[in-house]
């Protein structure tokens, strides 16, 4: 048994010491999935705080030898996303979404200079089907027809939203480059 | 994947914090997620021994009213108390209600010579049971005889019957006045009786007030000797079984499982520290076996030496967190230091010191908690002996017993996990131990025991024992057990 897999077995038990240790650890990888997923930094919170709860009480249901921690608890907090966000604000987002698919326009641009940060700021500002599925496609490696069962759309539709998204993020990006390089 | 992707993917996968705050979660986010996380649970495995006791208690009630519809107990310490009619079953099913006194009068007036004649020359009592002249006549004139009536059996000895001719008239009188203000039924026979009584042959009258406090003794006598029964004293009579009556056996044995205090309380806190509120230790026995063979040996009718033999095997797990402040001999017990003095190498006999983590130190005055998750066995053989004292309350016998016994204790420590924590982060490494370190000692532990056995027949019981073993607590608890005469 190493070290992590001890702690989360106290954590399980209640240990509040062990369930802060795992927090510490994993709170700023967690935190920013979260800020991606919403649509700003208040929706990113309270994702998180619905997702840190779901971890915890899970934790039972992790399985060292199925995968990493990182992982699992990743996807903990997708799924917490997804429900919170079905349950505020999805359909309506995600209504009228063209089942359209076009061909993506790789960029060239060299965007080293941009943070994490406004990086981050640019997911959020996507409309929310775009969101998901770039950061469920680009960020978590997830394939077109996974994102297709888990938003309930068809491929075709999460093809389309990954390339609006796209698209949106590289007008954000160029627009941001070039006012900075008028500056 | 295309480009764009690779940029997003690999700027947003560095999780450091960052320097300005942007990407780490405010500790409100966590103060207000933490109350809805796991707390510790607290086992209490009450349900067992509740399930145990009412078990008990339903066998016991069982055999209780069984027992009750077969000897049914008349007060008659109190002739007055008529409030509360008594319900009476005999074996046939037969359901009498009847007030004690009633009860009683009936019986006084069955024994009771004949108070009015018939036309035929015979005298009738008020069951209508009717007996010669001429044996009244006897009765008369022999004051020494025991008198006998048909349908009754002999009451007392000519003995017994010469010491009562010393009560005083007027103690009697008292007996029967009573008998009749207390009986529902009074008329003018009875009326008649007292007049016979006051104004009739002298004689005559105490051979009267004689047989009336001879059966009032007579009542008595069965209650106390479990003679026929009295609700069917004019049918066959009936024997109540009862322990008085079974024959003096000395050796019994038995076979019982007990049920361990530990695992009735689940858990021990080690108290609170305000820095550390939820600093708990907790004690989990699990799979609990206990065996225990008992042989009892009666010195007498209320003292007997039991002995035997206990097995118990008990798993723990001993797990929590407590705190320390640490001063020099705690960092000695407990923390593997990197000082090279002489001194503390010395110390460093301790093979459960903690080494701290590469950048961690520990100085006096330091508060750290230790985390604990001990697993371990135990298997305990003992040989007890102790001397018992027993009170018998009808079916039930109370006992309370004390001795001593022998016992062969063999501990595994099947794993032993311990960090220890500063300001809830880990500061030591995990210190782990494998299974398969055994120890075994020789103890001596002094018991004492209480409990209730029920006969369930003649020779056959079933009791609850509790047993508190010191110094060696461990096996303290509740024994449920069956033993046999023989």
């Amino acid at each position: 048994m190493n070290e992590l897999q001890h702690i989360i077995k106290k954590a399980i038990q209640g240990n509040t010491a062990a369930q802060r240790a795992i927090y510490d650890q994993y709170a700023t990888r967690w935190y920013m999935t979260s800020l991606r997923y919403g649509k700003n930094k208040m929706e990113a919170e309270d994702i998180f705080q619905e997702a840190l709860i779901n971890i915890f009480n899970r934790l039972q249901s992790f399985d060292h030898n199925r995968g990493a921690f990182t992982t699992w608890s990743t996807r903990v907090i997708i799924n917490s996303a997804m429900t919170y966000l079905k349950k505020n604000n999805w359909s309506n987002s995600m209504a009228g979404l063209e089942d359209t698919y076009n061909t993506e326009i790789e960029s060239e641009t060299v965007y080293d200079k941009l943070s994490a940060k406004e990086l981050t700021a640019h997911i959020q500002r996507l409309p929310l089907g775009y969101r998901l599925v770039f950061n469920l496609y680009a960020i978590e490696g997830f394939t077109h027809k996974e994102i297709a069962e888990q938003l309930d759309i068809s491929i075709g539709t999460s093809k389309s939203q990954l390339f609006k998204a796209r698209r949106e993020l590289q007008r954000t990006l160029e627009s941001q480059l070039t006012s900075s390089s008028n500056e | 994947m295309n480009k764009m992707d690779d940029y997003y993917k690999k700027q947003l996968s560095d999780h450091e914090p960052a320097e300005d705050g942007w990407n780490i979660p405010s500790e409100e986010l966590w103060n207000k997620a933490q109350p809805h996380f796991p707390k510790p649970k607290k086992k209490r495995k009450y349900i067992f021994f509740f399930l145990t006791t009412g078990l008990v208690l339903l066998v016991s009630t069982y055999f209780f009213l069984q027992d009750s519809l077969v000897q049914p107990i008349i007060s008659l310490d109190n002739p007055n108390s008529t409030a509360q009619p008594t319900q009476l079953s005999t074996d046939s099913n037969r359901s009498i209600t009847k007030s004690n006194a009633q009860i009683k009068t009936e019986i006084k007036s069955d024994l009771l010579p004949p108070i009015y004649s018939n036309a035929d020359g015979h005298v009738a009592t008020q069951n209508n049971k009717t007996y010669a002249s001429t044996d009244l006549e006897t009765l008369k004139n022999d004051t020494d005889s025991t008198p006998s009536f048909s349908g009754t059996k002999p009451i007392l000895k000519k003995k017994e019957i010469v010491a009562l001719d010393n009560v005083t008239s007027s103690s009697l009188s008292k007996i029967i006045n009573s008998s009749n203000s207390s009986n529902e039924k009074t008329t003018s026979e009875s009326n008649y009786n007292a007049s016979q009584i006051n104004s009739g042959s002298k004689t005559f009258s105490r051979e009267l007030i004689t047989l009336a406090f001879i059966n009032s003794i007579e009542t008595k006598l069965l209650r106390n000797n479990h003679q026929p029964s009295i609700a069917n004293i004019n049918d066959k009579p009936q024997i109540a079984p009862t322990v008085n009556n079974l024959p003096f056996l000395r050796n019994e044995i038995g076979i019982g499982s007990s049920l361990h205090l530990l695992t009735l309380l689940g858990e021990v806190e080690n108290g609170e520290n305000p820095q550390w509120p939820d600093e708990e230790i907790f004690i989990k026995a699990g799979n609990t076996k206990n065996l225990n063979l008992h042989y009892n040996y009666f010195l007498s009718k209320n003292w007997f030496i039991s002995t035997g033999a206990y097995y118990d095997h008990l798993n723990l797990n001993i797990y929590g967190d407590t705190s320390a402040e640490m001063d020099q001999e705690s960092i000695d017990g407990i923390v593997k230091t990197n000082l090279n003095d002489g001194v503390a190498n010395n110390r460093q006999t301790n093979e459960y010191l903690m080494e701290l983590l590469p950048g961690e130190s520990v100085s006096i005055g330091d508060t750290l908690q230790v985390g604990l998750d001990v697993d371990l066995s135990l298997d305990v053989y003992q040989l007890p002996l102790l001397v018992n004292r027993k009170w018998d309350i009808k079916r039930t016998e109370l006992f309370v017993g004390l001795g001593g016994s022998i016992g062969y204790s063999v501990y595994k420590l099947k794993s032993a996990d311990i960090e220890l924590f500063r300001d809830n982060q880990l500061i030591s490494k995990p210190y782990q131990e494998g299974p398969g370190e055994v120890e075994d000692v020789l103890t001596f532990d002094f018991i004492f025991q209480t409990g209730i056995h029920y006969n369930i027949t003649n020779k056959l019981k079933f009791g609850l024992a509790g047993r508190i073993f010191m110094p060696q607590l461990f096996p303290t608890g509740i024994e449920a057990r069956f033993l046999y005469k023989l």
